[in-house]
């Protein structure tokens, strides 16, 4: 069995492990589908307030193209592995969707007129709910091979898992601030 | 002052999407391997050895060296049951073989990538062919023995053929055994295990008896002719512990010898190679002949007194093990009374077959012979004695034909010693010419080791 580590130790100088099949995959980075319902109130006696709802989906993680080249497949001598099934290689190259999440914020805050100067402040305050979600990820490359990456999945804590990365949880911001 | 309230709502979408379309994975391209060299059949490289051993003795070996040959096989062993342990057994052919070779390899477990039914290519560069253990045997010379090719090597001399494919057994017989069938994947039909391995509620495992070492080792009989067998389990293989099926059926696996070998053995790859799938079983008929009277004349008798271990065979008496070991039966005494005695019990031995064949006996003078003898069991945790009639010895009791007798076996208590009873009369009216008795006691220590005390044989007539 090769892993990525293996493959290198072996071979010097360059190694051609062919194409990588990368279609159908989708770009990572960030959500591609972004909703936001709002609502904002402004008083004629210099206060105000409004509320955001946001929802996110179609995140995807960033795949490994290492682990759709032909060393998915290939045993040492460039044969498949005798146990390769399409089926179980399909569900182990899927690409990770993460879960579609909620963000609600609001913010508020007043002013006043002093003479000549503004004294105001605002807070807001962001992911109210506290819901824990990820905003992105990469596959590592490490179970770039079949047999690797089918006992990974076996696994209940996966050794070489996938990266995430998070959105914070609820957040607060409250500022005072005097113009002139 | 117009003072002004402001609310409003607003609402975004946005979408960065592109079209759903289904992924892909990597699609295979198989590249076949190229075999730069002559490709042999391992009939040839048999033959090869068979000049080498003509003019060199058992132990020569045959080294190749500067050739460009390659033998191509498929593969028939399969360790993913952990009976065949860093060796892959090729034969020449898919179905109806020739030829077939063991191939050392350091690699365990070896089915991941060489797996059954795969064809393969070895390059003879390099390595080396000789006896092991009984079986022609590929791998790298060390000392004066064949040893494993090391697991670094092994890509640059067995190559995989894209080919897999479905092995057909070959179809024999235990009488058909040679040595060209060795290294091959062949059925048996109409087989069963010997009855005393396969007692109701004491039926033996495949090898996960005490004193199995290594391999368990199990004598399977022929239902289509005396012939017997065994059948060797490796004490490593996932299925030792099953216990052996007391019906009868096929065996499908590889014909290979012990491991000193001197003996053939069958291998399975796993315990699915066993298809028992008739219920009944085909242990012999009993002699039937005409019940004996009033017998007058005594042509044979012995009581075993003053007679010493030696003496038995002076006096024309065989006491043989067939399987190997140490185990035979041995004159015993209780006060005054001597007879001869057997148990397997603290023997190590976990499989044994010891016969006790009386001298010839001549039936010609008299009609109407009968059979008596007296018996004593003991510590009886099988019945695992039987008593046998032939007319027509060779000097190897599994090469004999044997008629099983009508003898009551008698049965002990677990611990302690039945009555003496007599285990006859048991008429031989029906045989003529020289007769010899045959005991066969077949069982292993610790599960089959009951033991007799046989006395005072007697065979009479008119």
């Amino acid at each position: 069995m090769t892993s990525t580590s293996d493959v290198f130790i072996d071979v010097q100088g360059i190694q051609d492990f062919k194409k990588s099949s990368l279609k159908g995959y989708r770009i990572a980075g960030g959500p591609q589908k972004a909703m936001q319902l709002g609502f904002e109130y402004r008083d004629p006696n210099f206060w105000w307030f409004g509320a955001t709802l946001n929802h996110f989906s179609n995140t995807f993680i960033n795949i490994s193209p290492f682990a759709r080249t032909a060393n998915f497949y290939q045993d040492i001598d460039g044969l498949p592995f005798n146990d390769y099934d399409e089926n179980i290689a399909k569900d182990l190259l899927r690409q990770e969707q993460f879960e579609d999440y909620f963000l609600v914020n609001a913010i508020g805050g007043k002013s006043w007129k002093v003479k000549k100067y503004y004294i105001g402040f605002f807070a807001s305050v962001n992911n109210i709910l506290n819901q824990e979600y990820r905003t992105g990820g990469f596959e590592q490359s490490r179970n770039a091979n079949y047999r690797l990456a089918l006992a990974e999945s076996q696994r209940d804590t996966p050794i070489h898992g996938s990266k995430y990365f998070y959105g914070p949880g609820i957040s607060y911001y409250f500022n005072i601030y005097l113009r002139f | 002052m117009y003072a002004k309230r402001l609310s409003y709502f607003f609402i975004g979408i946005m979408f960065l999407n592109c079209s759903e379309e289904e992924f892909k994975t990597p699609s295979i391209t198989i590249d076949t391997p190229k075999i730069e060299g002559t490709i042999i059949s391992i009939d040839a490289v048999l033959g090869i050895l068979r000049q080498e051993i003509a003019s060199n003795g058992e132990n020569a070996k045959v080294f190749f060296e500067e050739t460009d040959n390659f033998i191509e096989g498929y593969i028939v062993s399969s360790d993913k049951a952990g009976n065949f342990y860093k060796k892959l057994i090729v034969q020449d052919k898919s179905n109806n073989p020739s030829a077939g070779i063991q191939v050392l390899i350091d690699i365990n477990p070896l089915y991941t990538t060489y797996e059954l039914g795969r064809k393969i290519y070895i390059k003879l560069e390099g390595v080396s062919l000789g006896i092991e253990n009984g079986v022609p045997t590929l791998g790298i010379a060390e000392g004066n023995s064949i040893s494993t090719i090391p697991s670094f090597y092994v890509e640059d001399i067995v190559i995989r053929s894209t080919e897999v494919v479905t092995i057909t057994p070959l179809d024999i017989a235990i009488e058909d055994f040679t040595d060209k069938l060795l290294n091959l994947y062949v059925k048996i039909n109409a087989l069963q295990f010997t009855k005393n391995l396969v007692l109701e509620n004491n039926a033996f495992t495949f090898a996960a008896e005490d004193n199995d070492k290594y391999s368990g080792e199990r004598i399977i009989e022929s239902c289509s002719s005396n012939n017997t067998t065994i059948v060797s389990t490796s004490t490593f293989s996932s299925f030792k512990g099953l216990k052996l099926p007391n019906n009868q059926g096929s065996f499908e696996g590889v014909l290979t010898k012990n491991f000193l070998g001197n003996a053939y053995n069958l291998v399975l790859n796993d315990p699915t190679g066993l298809v028992f799938d008739t219920e009944s079983r085909c242990d012999p008929e009993v002699l039937e002949c005409l019940s004996v009277s009033d017998a007058s004349l005594t042509v044979f008798e012995e009581d075993f007194t003053n007679l010493k271990n030696k003496d038995l065979e002076d006096s024309g008496w065989i006491n043989k093990n067939t399987t190997g070991g140490k185990l035979t039966y041995k004159i015993g005494n209780f006060g005054d009374n001597q007879y001869i005695q057997i148990t397997g019990y603290r023997s190590k031995e976990s499989l044994y077959e010891a016969w006790l064949i009386t001298p010839e006996i001549d039936l010609n003078t008299v009609i109407d012979a009968g059979l008596n003898f007296d018996l004593q069991a003991g510590y009886d945790n099988g019945n695992i004695l039987e008593v046998f009639v032939t007319n027509n010895y060779t000097e190897d009791p599994s090469a004999t034909t044997w008629i099983k007798l009508d003898a009551t076996i008698s049965r002990g208590p677990l611990n302690a010693f039945s009555p003496i009873v007599s285990a006859g009369p048991i008429s031989l009216s029906c045989l003529e010419g020289k007769i010899r008795i045959g005991y066969r006691y077949i069982g292993g220590d610790p599960r089959a080791t009951t033991r007799y005390h046989i006395d005072n044989i007697r065979v009479t007539g008119k």
